[in-house]
């Protein structure tokens, strides 16, 4: 018997490539999820990573720079982004 | 003389006589000629002429006035009692006109005169006398006949006749028996030149005659029997009334044809209004038939509401309250009217007035509006199932609700037949569902206030909520397109119905949000058309918002458990139809956003935002893997889902086919590089699978599950040599697996490998060799042969030259084999079930009979058509069955 496999419709789920579990330090949702202001992951809602290597929704840093008292500074770890 | 008036005393009236003593304790018979009581004189007294004087005199003694008396008496009461009766009643002529004068002179002495009775003593009044005279020659001459009469059976068609010679008989002895009072006696004593002596009472006439009447109309009571004189009468009111009204009678078994012209109908009233004037003048109406003609109209309303006048409209869907209430007026209440005014004729209450109060015409509407709800309301269930063809009846029932106590009738009695008729285990949830929706149209038609729903509703609602599958069927039923659901009754498909409302599917074809507007309804001050509340709100009754039917659908669980099941359900939903715009699903999403509040409704956004956008990440990826090469003819399209707002997934993980591996890998590839930072994580058992298989003598096409899939991969030519199993690559061969292996080699869920292998067995692609040792069916075998190798393979087998190898002889002969041994095991069920399908459903094509078997057998029925007709062919051999072409039945013979 021979088979051909004609068509493979499968299923996948995309991970932010990040340890599991971890949670956005600005918002406290999950990576996989969005910022509070978002509607869509993934590309909607991206993360950034700091040179310190936290991470974060992009629209949570964003916001968290734009303030004064942040300084332009990681609101983990102090360093400057 | 004595003689005479005694002998026509019968038995009869001497019975009637110990029984009602009036006449016989006082009633005197004339006093003969031959032995005129002369009494006797005191002496020193002249014997007077009996006549001679006609003055009263003082000093007369009362032994003198006594025998005057007696005298005048006895002449008085024999000219009165020449009067006979039967012959007045017979129409012959009698003679009264001819009084003498000394009968005269008796009677004005006897009434007006000395004769008068003292007031003291007991003697009789001459009119009294004649009033027990008139009753006693009823009694003699007339009661009897009339009491045979209705003594003897007759049917109700009679009632008529039976009533209109009553009647007429007894107006005449009226008539006859007042007459000589009226034109001897009160004359007498009315006459005006008479001058009144002390001791007697001024006496007018009218007192006289409405004593008399009195008393012979006591005495017509009697010769009637009350009881069934009432019932005829009630009878004939009603029977009447229904012929004037048109209303058909139930059974119809007197043959009542078509409606009576105008014409009869007047010749009907004009003879009613006789009748009832001759019961009213002979004292059997007035107070004594009230109630007579009150359970007669009673019992003539409710026929009015049975009949066809008062059936539901079913076309115009228009109330049939108007024409009641004006039929009411129209003819009822007149037709009432005129019965008691016929009946009252000599009533002392005077003339009737001519208009009806319009309070009581308004009572009565009511009294009839009242009877048409509780008939509509023992039939709501009806009705209701039947919306929206019977907006008549809810209609109808709109008028009734305002009625007192009608309110809580309707709710009570709808809420009875619900549990009674809808909410047992014998329902399936979508029937439910389907009612529910029409309960809540019809009622917000009813009560649009929704005091009434709120009530009815409740019952279904907690009921609806304690069965598991209701927000399922609500979220798929919202899903379906009724268009389709419409089609799959017409083919009469099977799964359609359990798990569909269709009513709620229809219901997504007009999802508009228009529940929200009216928040404000009791604080818009400028709104002309507000009303209260109706009596039976609550004090802080509010309006649900439930009123239409998908809110109320929506709010029968809490939100976020509705969203749980929404989630999963639209999930399975888009994994499931791949190739479809989903249209339908973003209406339902927005739909739920409105009104379950957006915040809610992210994760089935984003669901839907990912399977969207999965297609062209698809054909992007896809493309750049075709530019490479096109290995393997295969084609993967990936579903990429944000894993966090999915509902939790199927995880069961297995080795996929090397080749879709690869492509996976390199579609993984191509992904991370499109999206940066992002990797995928693959759901081996999710997806669907279209395989192409290419057996010796045929081609097997179609869709199947990835474990499916891979599990048929496993016996694949090529994977045969790898697992070592087989020796000879070059060759086609049928390697053979058993569970074990394959569990091993896939890496897969034992319970998955049985379930594809299941699936591949009822196929024809795989063989259980023996158990737990499955092996590929290259051929199919010829039926009924038992090494089918060389004869079922004609066709495409043609190529296969070289005998195959020892072993696969063997194996595919035990194949057959096994597969005749599985069918020969239960071969007695399945021949006893067919049969016995065949004789309670008639004949069935084998391809229904197929599927019944596969539904219905216990353990599932793992043959096709050929061995569906195998069994059949055996049965016709032995005459159980017939066949005709495809189509099988059972024997008569």
């Amino acid at each position: 018997m021979k088979v051909t496999i004609k068509r493979w419709n499968a299923v996948a789920a995309w991970r932010w490539d990040m340890p599991e579990d971890d949670v956005c330090g600005i918002c406290r949702n999950p990576y996989d999820s969005t910022c509070s202001k978002c509607k869509y992951p993934g590309d909607q809602c991206p993360l950034l990573m700091g040179d310190c290597n936290h991470s974060f929704h992009m629209h949570c840093i964003y916001a968290w720079v734009q303030q004064e008292a942040s300084q332009e500074r990681c609101p983990m770890c102090r360093q400057g982004m | 003389m004595a003689a005479l008036h005694e002998s026509p005393l019968s038995r009869e009236s001497l019975i009637f006589s110990s029984v009602f003593s009036l006449s016989a304790a006082t009633h005197t018979t004339p006093t003969p000629l031959s032995t005129p009581d002369l009494g006797s004189i005191e002496p020193g007294q002249s014997f007077g002429g009996v006549f001679g004087s006609n003055q009263p005199s003082q000093q007369q003694s009362a032994a003198q006035r006594q025998v005057r008396r007696n005298l005048a008496w006895s002449s008085a009461t024999r000219f009165l009692g020449q009067f006979a009766l039967e012959d007045a009643m017979k129409g012959r002529p009698t003679e009264l006109r001819g009084m003498p004068s000394d009968v005269r002179d008796a009677m004005e002495f006897l009434l007006m005169g000395g004769g008068c009775p003292l007031p003291e003593s007991n003697e009789e009044s001459l009119v009294d006398w004649y009033t027990n005279e008139a009753l006693r020659r009823f009694v003699v001459d007339i009661s009897p006949e009339l009491t045979t009469k209705w003594r003897a059976d007759f049917d109700e068609h009679s009632t008529w006749h039976i009533l209109i010679y009553t009647t007429s008989k007894l107006v005449q002895a009226h008539r006859h028996l007042a007459q000589p009072l009226k034109d001897i006696l009160l004359p007498i004593i009315s006459r005006p030149s008479r001058r009144a002596d002390d001791a007697i009472e001024a006496l007018t006439t009218l007192p006289i005659i409405s004593r008399f009447n009195r008393e012979l109309r006591a005495a017509f009571v009697q010769a009637v029997d009350a009881g069934r004189f009432a019932e005829y009468l009630e009878h004939l009111l009603v029977d009447t009334g229904r012929k004037l009204f048109s209303i058909e009678g139930r059974g119809n078994e007197n043959g009542e044809g078509p409606e009576l012209s105008r014409e009869e109908k007047q010749k009907i009233r004009e003879r009613l209004t006789t009748l009832l004037r001759g019961i009213g003048s002979i004292g059997l109406g007035g107070d004594k038939s009230t109630w007579v003609v009150g359970a007669a109209m009673a019992k003539l309303l409710d026929n009015f509401v049975d009949s066809r006048h008062m059936k539901v409209d079913w076309y115009t869907r228009n109330s049939v309250v108007r024409t009641l209430k004006h039929w009411v007026k129209e003819g009822y209440m007149r037709y009432f009217q005129e019965i008691m005014a016929c009946l009252e004729v000599e009533s002392e209450s005077g003339p009737q007035p001519s208009s009806i109060p319009p309070a009581s015409l308004q009572r009565c509407q009511e009294i009839a509006i009242n009877r048409l709800g509780r008939a509509r309301v023992a039939d709501l269930f009806d009705f209701i199932v039947r919306w929206d063809g019977s907006l008549g009846a809810i209609r109808d029932l709109k008028e009734y609700i305002t009625l007192p106590g009608a309110r809580v009738h309707l709710t009570h009695s709808f809420s009875r037949q619900l549990s009674r008729r809808l909410l047992h285990a014998g329902a399936t949830t979508s029937d439910i569902l389907d009612v529910y929706v029409y309960i809540i149209k019809a009622f917000n038609e009813l009560d649009p206030k929704g005091v009434l729903l709120d009530r009815v509703a409740r019952p279904i609602r907690r009921y609806l909520k304690d069965r598991d599958d209701t927000a399922r069927i609500i979220v798929v039923s919202l899903l379906k397109d009724v268009d389709e659901i419409i089609a799959d009754e017409k083919t009469g498909r099977l799964d359609i119905g359990g798990n569909v409302s269709k009513q709620i599917a229809l219901e997504m074809k007009y999802p508009s949000a228009h529940a929200l507007q009216e928040q404000d309804y009791d604080l818009d001050w400028g709104n002309m058309d507000w009303t209260p509340d109706p009596i039976d709100a609550e004090p802080e009754y509010k309006r649900s918002k439930s009123s239409d039917v998908i809110a109320s659908l929506l709010t029968l669980y809490d939100r976020e458990d509705f969203i749980t099941e929404l989630k999963d359900i639209l999930g399975e939903y888009l994994l499931k139809y791949e190739d479809s715009d989903f249209e339908k699903e973003q209406r339902l999403v927005e739909l739920f956003k409105v009104r379950l509040g957006e915040d809610k409704m992210q994760a089935c956004e984003v669901m839907l935002h990912d399977v969207l956008e999965s297609k062209r990440i698809n054909r992007d990826i896809n493309a750049s893997i075709n530019r490479e090469n096109v290995r393997l003819g295969s084609e993967l399209n990936a579903q990429i889902l944000s894993s966090y707002f999915w509902p939790p997934l199927r995880e069961d993980a297995f080795r996929v086919p090397q080749p879709v591996h690869a492509l996976q890998q390199r579609y993984a590839a191509g992904f991370e590089g499109i999206k940066d930072m992002r990797r995928l994580q693959w759901y081996p058992a999710l997806g669907q699978v279209e395989v192409e298989l290419q057996l010796q003598d045929r081609e097997w096409r179609g869709d199947c599950h990835p474990w499916q899939a891979s599990v048929v991969y496993a016996f694949d030519e090529s994977i045969s040599s790898i697992s070592g199993l087989e020796n000879d690559p070059g060759r086609s061969t049928t390697p053979s697996r058993t569970v074990e292996e394959l569990k091993i080699m896939l890496q897969m869920d034992e319970q998955l490998v049985c379930n594809a292998l299941q699936f591949w067995t009822a196929h024809r692609v795989l063989v259980e060799v023996s158990p737990g040792i499955y092996e590929v069916q290259e051929t199919l075998p010829a039926d009924g042969g038992s090494s089918g190798d060389k004869a079922g393979g004609s066709g495409k087998s043609a190529s296969r030259t070289a005998p195959p190898l020892h072993t696969e002889t063997g194996a595919h002969v035990s194949a057959v084999k096994s597969q005749e041994d599985r069918l020969m095991e239960n071969v007695d069920i399945y021949r006893h079930f067919i049969v016995g399908m065949l004789t309670n459903q008639g004949a069935m094509p084998v391809a229904k009979i197929l599927m019944m078997l596969k539904m219905t057998m216990p353990g599932g029925f793992p043959f096709g058509m050929e061995e569906v007709r195998t069994l059949l062919g055996r049965l016709v051999e032995e005459r159980k069955v017939v066949g005709q072409g495809d189509i099988y039945s059972v024997s008569k013979g």
